[in-house]
């Protein structure tokens, strides 16, 4: 998972975790305001996901149980671990080259402050 | 819990077992989640029934092929084990001097038959799939313990009476000494 790049439902998931924990809803509300509505997934991809990801040993289920604000202590929160921020950097690394080879080919394409 | 939450989680027995275990009371918690934001935001009760039913059902298909695929190890494994076991009796019927591979030595140490590498290998394999089947299935350490000694004790018996009719010869036996105290009631393969 290291070396190839990730689906998008991957790299929104990891985005989602990057500022701070969060449980299952959470990380659904974060990716569909990220990806403005454009990545939308259901319980069976994200806990897919999540599995994938634990196993990977890109996240791990946090010690933190309790929502402030809804105050469950069944919510399980999820955070990146050390290799999964190293994953996300690359990926966003490679982005960054892809949409700098985009400049130098198509500049007339390419959005303004990209 | 409402009626499609109820089939929501009768959904969710469908994957696979250590998954369910792991992530279902959050499956459950999330559609719960969603569902109360559609319901504040005033959309379709079917249409949201419909996706999110849809999106799981093809999320436990994905797990479960996925688990396939641990199966697949698990059948490597149950094959490396039985040609590591086979190894044995293959080494001691070459280092035998008075072996044909005709099963003729009379006694005189290894000398199994080509056939019976073939029947030992895939005695073994199917031990080795029951055992890992056993471990991997049954929830406790009593059922698995049960299990496994059954299939090691099939495998014994299978292995003697395919040896020396072992199994024949026993029950033979008791059928005779039933007939001649007259105590046991008569077995019927005398």
């Amino acid at each position: 998972m290291a070396t190839s790049p990730l689906t998008p439902s991957v790299l929104h998931i990891l985005l989602a975790l990057a500022e701070e924990e969060r449980h299952g809803y959470g990380i659904m509300k974060q990716v569909q305001k990220d990806s403005e509505g454009s990545v939308k997934m259901g319980p069976g991809t994200l806990y897919g996901a999540l599995s994938r990801l634990t196993k990977s040993g890109l996240i791990k289920e946090s010690e933190s149980r309790v929502d402030p604000a809804l105050d469950d202590q069944r919510r399980i929160y999820y955070r990146l671990t050390a290799e999964g921020r190293g994953v996300l950097s690359a990926e966003l690394k490679r982005y960054r080259n892809v949409v700098a080879i985009g400049r130098q080919r198509q500049p007339s394409t390419m959005v303004a402050g990209i | 819990m409402s009626g499609p939450h109820r089939l929501y989680q009768w959904l969710l027995r469908l994957y696979p077992r250590a998954f369910r275990e792991r992530y279902g009371a959050q499956m459950v918690q999330t559609f719960a989640d969603l569902d109360r934001e559609r319901g504040a935001a005033g959309q379709s009760s079917f249409l949201f029934l419909t996706g999110v039913f849809a999106e799981t059902g093809a999320s436990i298909v994905k797990e479960n092929i996925d688990m396939l695929s641990i199966t697949a190890r698990q059948l490597r494994l149950a094959a490396f084990a039985s040609l590591a076991l086979l190894a044995v009796p293959l080494i001691l019927t070459f280092a035998n001097p008075a072996s044909r591979l005709r099963g003729e030595a009379g006694g005189e140490g290894f000398d199994w038959m080509p056939g019976s590498f073939v029947v030992m290998g895939a005695m073994l394999f199917a031990a080795a799939l029951g055992v890992q089947w056993a471990a991997r299935r049954l929830t406790t350490r009593t059922s698995r313990s049960v299990a496994i000694a059954a299939i090691v004790a099939i495998f014994g018996l299978a292995w003697v009476e395919l040896a020396v009719d072992g199994v024949s010869q026993i029950v033979g036996l008791l059928a005779f000494a039933s007939k001649v105290s007259g105590v046991i009631p008569a077995l019927p393969l005398a």
